[in-house]
């Protein structure tokens, strides 16, 4: 067409079908109602708990915190640490092993094309796993409890079992599969386990201790493991968030995806190394949480459909809610007991998942 | 509006010597095509013979042993991946639909070579969504997830990712393998149409000769990876070559308005 065949079609106004096309975005009324669930959660997490704390106390106390703001709280001293010391980090780091754990599930779900790809699809548990029995076992400090050899040992065991099932994965057939890096994925975790199954055999005095990190906790929370992940969890997600419409793309196939000028390998790579460290750092300082990748995003597709641009984000909100809401069934449906939270998200997700499986072939391809 | 201006109205195709292998296995031996801006050449050919490779292969997504390919003045080894798909769109013989987007979001995505990387689209980016959709009927689809799509309508879904790209050179991959003869000549009528309208060059790989003859200027008979005839339909269409490269025997008729017609005959009827 001639230059000003081109100008005429670009200055004439749209058609008037394109102002009521509506493209998936994400719309201020939906993330207005995730950032709202999020706060009531929040909310939920601190005022919930044996010791009774008045709403309105805990408000001031919040905002007593912020820049400029000073409010006499008349919360107790003890009463305060019990906000600020036990409450508070707990429902942070709940909120950040959450979302972490979602929207890695999600973006493993996208660039995998897999509906039942998890945070741990690569690994990384079983690598977690055996960095933990192996501090458990032969570093008597972690032995001796002393807090952060545990999770250090599970971030670089789960790293190391994600980067072996990349370079496996890579070698194993053609490049670009997908296919191959998801069985690289079954035999390194099946490897790790036997090592983790054996060291453990050898050394049954740590079960207990590797048993109950592996059933998930966040008993142990503080703000110093909220500072140990936050780090990781923000480059994660900008990461994640920064591909969200590439993640779509990725949805037409690796062919399709070259075709429309966009390097397929490269994409997952780098979404597989932010989701892959970002778990890694969730499963350091909580153990195994499973189905959360799983339950939140499928959520999330239901309500608001099947785009990345909406999924990531959304999961996000979402997922941080949803644990912390787990978190508070698990330390009060069974108090004074702590049932691990693992249990809790499993008993949600399981029956989940097999929905999930079933629905797969109609809504997955 | 950048993005409608980069696309250069009417680009030449040109292969020259051009031999891909995979694994070692020559799928195409020094192939020589060249399309002349706004033209329609068809390749034609038995399964194996080197269509889609030779697709492929001006698309950039498999690379070339020996020769070269230019999109106009430019080399398409040159241009990188978002380069060529800037100037290349393609309607490929079995996309991966997924079932669950709507058209809109899947039409989108053809603008995909004109956004930046990590960015989303622009106002501009939608005008031309909206433009297709409208162009190709689709308007009131927009909505719909593709899994609900009739197969013609999918058909025009799928066009309109490669319209949505702005490319002035086309590149369809047995685009109605999948539809009835109705519908066959409706999504052939409207890349023709679309062909004159923009311009766009179109090289197409179709398994059905008398339709091939009917919309292409020129048509490529491919065989073991070479190229074994080549020229206007009339000269390309004849029974020896059919039966030669396709192990058919057909009839070929030219009707009224000198348009070629091929027949397929069935052999001696048995006892």
């Amino acid at each position: 067409m001639a230059r000003a065949d081109v100008a005429e079609r670009t200055s004439r106004p749209l058609p008037e079908a394109a102002a009521t096309l509506r493209p998936s975005r994400l719309r201020p009324g939906v993330v207005a109602v995730a950032v709202l669930v999020l706060l009531l959660a929040v909310a939920a997490g601190l005022l919930i708990g044996p010791v009774h704390l008045a709403p309105w106390r805990v408000l001031a106390s919040l905002a007593d915190r912020l820049p400029w703001v000073h409010l006499q709280s008349g919360l107790s001293a003890q009463d305060d640490a019990i906000l600020w010391e036990l409450r508070a980090p707990r429902v942070v780091l709940a909120g950040l092993v959450g979302l972490t754990l979602a929207m890695s599930g999600a973006s493993y779900q996208g660039v995998f094309r897999n509906p039942l790809a998890d945070p741990y699809l690569l690994g990384v548990a079983a690598g977690a796993g055996l960095g933990a029995t192996i501090a458990a076992v032969y570093l008597p400090a972690a032995a001796a409890g002393a807090v952060g050899i545990l999770p250090a040992a599970a971030f670089v065991g789960g790293l190391v079992a994600a980067a072996m099932t990349y370079v496996l994965g890579r070698s194993g057939g053609p490049a670009r599969s997908a296919g191959t890096l998801i069985l690289a994925g079954v035999a390194v975790a099946s490897l790790f386990t036997a090592a983790q199954t054996f060291l453990q055999q050898a050394h049954v005095q740590t079960l207990r201790q590797v048993y109950s990190w592996i059933l998930g906790t966040l008993g142990t929370a503080s703000w110093t493991q909220v500072r140990l992940i936050l780090p990781y969890v923000v480059v994660s997600a900008t990461a994640l968030l920064l591909h969200r419409r590439l993640l779509d793309v990725m949805g037409v196939g690796e062919e399709e995806a070259r075709a429309l000028g966009v390097n397929p390998s490269r994409v997952r790579a780098i979404v597989v190394i932010a989701a892959t460290l970002g778990t890694a750092a969730a499963v350091s300082v909580s153990g195994l949480i499973g189905f959360v990748g799983i339950i939140v995003p499928h959520t999330v597709r239901l309500i608001a459909g099947t785009s990345y641009r909406l999924i990531l984000p959304l999961s996000i909100l979402y997922g941080a809610a949803f644990l912390i809401l787990a978190d508070i069934i698990a330390r009060t449906a069974a108090a004074p007991e702590e049932i691990p939270i693992g249990v809790i998200t499993a008993l949600i997700g399981a029956p989940f998942f097999l929905v999930v499986l079933r629905s797969s072939s109609r809504s997955f391809r | 509006m950048s993005a409608i201006l980069e696309a250069p109205p009417g680009l030449a195709v040109t292969v020259s010597g051009v031999s891909v292998a995979y694994d070692g296995l020559a799928a195409l031996r020094s192939v020589d095509l060249a399309v002349v801006p706004g033209g329609w050449v068809c390749l034609l050919g038995a399964n194996g013979a080197g269509k889609t490779t030779l697709l492929r292969a001006i698309g950039g997504l498999v690379g070339v042993a020996e020769g070269e390919i230019s999109l106009g003045d430019a080399a398409v080894a040159a241009l990188g991946r978002r380069g060529v798909a800037r100037l290349v769109a393609r309607v490929p013989q079995r996309p991966e639909v997924p079932p669950a987007m709507t058209v809109v979001d899947y039409v989108l995505l053809g603008r995909t070579p004109h956004i930046p990387y990590l960015g989303v689209e622009g106002s501009s980016d939608l005008r031309v969504v909206a433009e297709v959709l409208e162009r190709l009927e689709l308007t009131e689809l927009a909505g719909r997830r593709l899994e609900t799509l009739s197969g013609g309508e999918l058909q025009r879904a799928i066009v309109a990712v490669a319209l949505a790209q702005e490319a002035p050179v086309l590149l369809l991959d047995e685009p109605t393998a999948a539809l009835d003869v109705g519908h066959q000549l409706q999504v052939l009528e409207l890349i023709d149409e679309l062909r004159r309208e923009r311009s766009l060059t179109v090289v197409s790989a179709m398994h059905d000769l008398a339709l091939a003859g009917q919309f292409a200027d020129e048509l490529v008979l491919l065989s073991g990876g070479r190229v074994a005839a080549a020229g206007s339909p009339r000269s390309v269409l004849t029974e020896e070559n059919v039966k030669d490269h396709y192990g058919a025997s057909v009839r070929i008729v030219e009707d009224d308005a000198g348009r070629v017609l091929v027949l397929p005959t069935r052999s001696a009827r048995r006892p």
